[in-house]
């Protein structure tokens, strides 16, 4: 079941990350980027936990990568905030 | 305790950035907003229990339980970039 | 559905039209019909000694440069802002008389405490998603 679970965010942070693509290609906002960028990460996340079948995400891969989506972000409310 | 610390800042990240898009959403009454800041609420919460996740006893795994908000979340937050991003 | 519920749990919406005054809905009606020249009004008033360009006023703003160019020009005929043709055309808040500066006045309290009123006898600002996303993580306005 928690495979199944996975899967759909997975897809459904790669289809968030998607239109935040579009959103940048549209408007030229590089926070939409940065947005995409990190959805992405969060969906290779997901995926690498479940293909491992690691429980927790104590292991240095996963929180890194996770840590790397959410600076990400902040880099994205930073760098709008100093425009 | 790295990965307890990290989680933190994710879910601080989250809760920050659900705050921020509720505010927006009131003042601009825009509904992409409100679906994108209960997309940042279940990603806190996602890692909030995580966190308490591995505190608690082997035995009981919250793994199901921290997942279904995320996916809720982001669930939403998909609805909103669909239907709610055309001008 | 779920965001007009949402639209509840703040100020429950009184009958909206008689919060705003008669005589400024007149004024409205007669001078500022539109939502994008009340917010073109307000913004110059909120600095009276400074002369904008249309294209300042569009940046600020968030509108179309030709858009605003016109409403501006629009505002000064209309005896609610001045007129400075020395090189780029400059506007500056400059209300005709006093019964004028009155009315923007208790237009721009309106604005602030009764939005929502001012959007039923205007309508309500046509956002771009996507920018009011981006605006949304500007954490001062």
């Amino acid at each position: 079941m928690i495979d199944v679970v996975s899967g759909v965010l997975v897809a459904l942070d790669l289809v968030a990350g998607l239109f935040f693509l579009k959103f940048w290609a549209a408007s030229r906002d590089r926070l939409f980027a940065m947005f995409a960028t990190a959805f992405w990460i969060l969906a290779v996340q997901r995926l690498l936990l479940a293909a491992t079948r690691s429980v927790f995400e104590d292991q240095a891969l996963f929180y890194t990568l996770r840590l790397l989506a959410f600076v990400i972000i902040i880099v994205a409310i930073v760098d709008k905030n100093r425009r | 305790m790295l990965a307890n610390a990290i989680y933190v800042l994710c879910a601080l990240t989250s809760i920050l950035c659900a705050v921020l898009l509720i505010r927006g959403y009131r003042e601009s009454r825009v509904r992409l907003l409100f679906w994108s800041a209960w997309c940042f609420a279940g990603l806190a919460l996602n890692n909030i229990l995580l966190i308490l996740d591995v505190r608690l006893l082997p035995d009981f795994s919250l793994e199901i339980w921290r997942t279904v908000p995320a996916v809720i979340g982001v669930a939403l937050l998909v609805y909103g970039l669909v239907w709610e991003s055309a001008r | 559905m779920f965001p007009d519920v949402a639209a509840c749990l703040h100020f429950p919406r009184s009958s909206v039209a008689s919060t705003v005054s008669e005589h400024l809905q007149r004024f409205i009606r007669e001078r500022l019909p539109s939502l994008e020249q009340i917010e073109i009004v307000i913004l110059l008033r909120s600095d009276p000694s400074r002369a904008w360009t249309a294209l300042e006023v569009s940046e600020k703003l968030g509108t179309p440069p030709e858009s605003t160019a016109m409403r501006l020009f629009l505002l000064a005929s209309n005896g609610v802002l001045s007129f400075e043709s020395a090189g780029v055309p400059k506007y500056r808040y400059a209300a005709a008389d006093a019964a004028t500066d009155q009315l923007v006045t208790e237009l721009a309290r309106t604005y602030d405490e009764q939005r929502d009123a001012l959007y039923e006898l205007v309508g309500a600002p046509t956002r771009d998603p996507l920018r009011s996303f981006a605006d949304a993580f500007k954490l001062k306005k």
